[in-house]
């Protein structure tokens, strides 16, 4: 039992199976990706459909209403690869069947001989890049999805920048040839593990010396860290026990975890509002150049300004980062890395809670967000500066 | 590298004077073409014909009209144009002096 599916060439219904029909869609999305730059490409393509129907009726009877997955391919076959205007290559002649079959299967599986990385949209939930991450690595989306999630709790929310730089980055695939190079060669995370394994066996089996650097790093790496350790421990006995207590040292201390507890989320919200200060006065600098009527020296360049604004934006954080450090430490060496997690997600929430309140009541940045996220998908935002954050920022100030 | 790799380049430059003479002849349809193509050196298949028909239509070397067909929707029958047929003369010219030249040449 195979699955058919039910398609229509230049306005005639065919019904084909499924695998037929997945050929198919290649083949004529790479006649579309090759014809591109052609002023006749929509009537090109209507007549190779024509042409592919035609062919699709020599199969069909009154007692065979189905193209079968093989005759589609022989069909393909039959057709050739479209050359487009700038495709190279020798289209008219090798009139051997076999140099035929050789370069249509070239054009529907050269693909397949790399693999890229791509962003993938079918399934995604914001823009692709984990989907397609999954796709390279061959991994389940769920799990790179938890990881992301994961490595934004614990870089402070960095990672969501680098997840923006990627969406810009990383291409998306958008024709099937392209979707199977997103998946690629049978190689995967589990290859990859192996490969790993390997050279790690090879470095072992190296040279003694090799072995005896090892250890000696080792040894130093562990020195290192228990100094740190003992750094921490003093600190966090200074900051328990340090202050004189007042009255009764148990009560006291019991008293300043609460207060430093009630401080965690206060300090995400600050440093909440410093992470929207800083988005805000980035893309203002970005898009006009100046932060609210400031403008930096001209000969000082973007990339600069931006370093700059990030090295301010980590100097004015600081104090909340060491806030919310003795916070986490007050309560216990154990309990401070749950400390550290709520922290984070309090303070995402808050930034998330923000935009989402703003995306609904103010109509000017849903706008603009939709406009940012239309254009991220389209891949229009090729410069700084692009239009919509013009249009944006002239309605806003 | 054999002959038939060797020629690729000059039978594919080949294939518009070959496309040429052959509407020249017939008021032609695409399968027709195919099917007279498919027993020579020159034989080439659908993804290649309708891109190069399509450019010559836009040089102005050849026109379609639709007929109906018995069978199925109706097709395009190509027929060239006054200036098709003048680039057809020209080019059969020019074909005969580079055969003369090849016959000559190391004589």
């Amino acid at each position: 039992m195979r699955k058919v599916l039910t398609i229509s060439l230049n306005g005639n219904a065919y019904q084909i199976e499924e695998g037929g029909y997945d050929a198919l869609q290649a083949y004529l999305e790479s006649a579309q990706a090759r014809l591109h730059d052609d002023p006749d490409r929509a009537e090109i393509l209507a007549d190779l459909e024509q042409a592919i129907a035609e062919k699709c009726n020599r199969f069909l009877s009154a007692h065979k209403s189905v193209v079968s997955a093989e005759e589609i391919q022989q069909v393909l076959t039959e057709m050739g690869p479209v050359n487009g205007q700038s495709a190279d290559g020798a289209p008219g002649g090798a009139p051997s069947a076999s140099g035929a079959q050789e370069r249509a299967q070239a054009g529907a599986s050269d693909s397949t001989t790399a693999r890229r990385l791509y962003q993938i949209r079918e399934g995604a939930v914001i823009s692709g890049v984990c989907n397609g991450i999954a796709a390279y690595f061959n991994l389940d989306v769920a799990i790179v999805r938890l990881i992301f999630v994961a490595l934004a709790i614990l870089t402070w929310g960095a990672w969501i920048l680098a997840y923006i730089v990627m969406m810009f980055v990383i291409p998306y695939a958008s024709t099937s040839e392209e979707r199977a190079a997103a998946h690629g060669q049978p190689f995967d995370a589990q290859h990859l593990i192996e490969e790993a394994k390997k050279q790690y066996a090879s470095f072992k089996a190296g040279a003694k010396w090799r072995q005896q650097w090892r250890r000696e790093a080792r040894a130093e790496r562990r020195a290192w860290r228990r100094e740190w350790r003992r750094g921490r421990r003093e600190m966090r006995d200074h900051m328990r026990y340090g202050y004189p207590p007042p009255i009764d040292p148990e009560d006291t201390s019991y008293a300043g975890r609460v207060l430093l507890g009630v401080m965690v989320p206060i300090a995400a919200l600050c440093n909440a509002v410093l992470i929207i200060a800083f988005l805000v006065i980035l893309a203002r600098l970005v898009t006009h150049g100046t932060v609210f009527g400031w403008a930096p020296p001209a000969d000082v360049p973007l990339w600069a300004d931006i370093l700059i604004l990030f090295v301010l934006m980590q100097v004015c954080t600081a104090p909340l980062r060491a806030t919310r450090h003795y916070a986490y430490y007050a309560h216990g060496p154990s309990a401070n890395v749950w400390f550290a997690i709520w922290g984070s997600i309090l303070w995402i929430g808050f930034v998330i809670a923000f935009f989402w309140i703003a995306y609904h009541y103010w109509p000017d940045l849903a706008q603009f967000l939709q406009d940012l996220v239309d254009s991220i998908r389209n891949h229009r935002v090729h410069a700084p500066g692009s239009s919509i954050f013009f249009s944006f920022w002239q309605r806003v100030g | 590298m054999s002959v038939n790799e060797k020629f690729g380049p000059i039978r594919k430059g080949l294939l518009e004077f070959l496309i040429l003479k052959i509407i020249a002849a017939d008021k032609v349809y695409v399968a027709d073409m195919l099917k007279k193509l498919a027993a020579t050196e020159f034989a080439t298949q659908e993804g290649t014909l309708y891109p190069l028909l399509s450019r010559m239509r836009r040089e102005g070397l050849l026109q379609y009209e639709w007929q109906e067909s018995e069978a199925g929707p109706p097709r395009k029958y190509y027929e060239l144009t006054a200036q098709g047929r003048a680039e057809l003369d020209e080019l059969n010219d020019y074909w005969k002096e580079i055969n003369k030249t090849i016959q000559q040449l190391g004589k």
